[in-house]
């Protein structure tokens, strides 16, 4: 069921930047302008349509995979309340990913420079959050085999590269701000703090969206 | 705003990267059951979906 989550970033990406690419290039936000609508309402009425666009594909994914994954699997092994909370987190990641990316479109007028960008934000965060998952994945104890005698032997040895409690901490405030991170953790089922995720999605899709909404009304459209 | 809204409804509608969004969502979706149905034939266990 959240097996799309880890690429759901990308496709918002490549969606968000054609979609919305096409407003500066055709000129749709000056007419918008022209015609007397707020800037504010075309940047909400744009991070709107992006979401709803992410989870109506979200919900087909879902459906399909309720229609045929049910009758070959079986429900659900966890809880209904779990399966919400996790559907919720889902939910904010994407409302994150989309205010992140309607930020770029809303910001830069060159429709190329914007998907180039967009795209390569989504990996680097993919990217980001997998180096990060490693590290807080590191086992405490590695193999380490050597010839003694001419017999090979295998000892648990410490592993040097296993993070410190800071690191460990960092990582994992890294790991739960980044949507990216989130998707992860729900998609391998291995959330530390469930209820905390949400309120970092929201805190980054206001972030974004204030910072998008101040820019976007000082911008100059020519 | 809500004649933004539906401008903007209208050229999603019209939007053929819209529909290909769409088609992706059901395609991953039957690639990703399937993973696991082949996944549970040779391995033969319980998976959660």
């Amino acid at each position: 069921m959240f097996g799309y989550s880890i690429f759901v970033g990308i496709v918002i990406a490549i969606f968000t930047s054609l979609f919305l690419g096409v407003e500066y290039s055709d000129g749709i936000i000056r007419n918008k302008i022209c015609i007397g609508h707020k800037r504010s309402n075309i940047y909400f009425s744009n991070l709107v349509v992006v979401i709803l666009t992410s989870i109506f594909s979200y919900v087909l994914f879902l459906g399909v995979v309720c229609t045929l994954g049910i009758p070959l699997f079986g429900e659900p092994s966890i809880s209904l309340f779990h399966l919400f909370m996790l559907f919720g987190c889902v939910l904010g990641a994407m409302i994150a990913y989309c205010s992140i990316f309607t930020f770029l479109a809303m910001i830069l007028s060159s429709k190329t420079i914007m998907a180039v960008v967009s795209i390569m934000l989504a990996f680097g965060l993919l990217l980001f959050a997998l180096s990060c998952f490693n590290i807080l994945e590191a086992p405490p104890l590695i193999q380490e085999s050597s010839f003694v005698n001419g017999e090979m032997k295998v000892e648990s040895v410490p592993n040097p590269k296993y993070p410190s409690e800071e690191k460990k901490r960092v990582c994992q405030f890294l790991l739960d701000v980044n949507p990216a991170g989130q998707m992860f953790q729900i998609a391998g089922q291995s959330i530390q703090n469930l209820n905390i995720l949400p309120f970092y999605s929201l805190g980054i899709a206001v972030a974004f969206t204030g910072m998008g909404l101040i820019l976007f009304q000082k911008k100059e459209l020519k | 705003m809500i004649r933004l809204f539906h401008a903007n409804f209208g050229r999603l509608r019209k939007n053929k990267l819209f529909w290909i969004l769409s088609l992706f969502s059901i395609g991953w979706a039957f690639i990703f059951v399937l993973m696991k149905y082949r996944d549970m034939k040779i391995y033969g266990n319980i998976i959660a979906v």
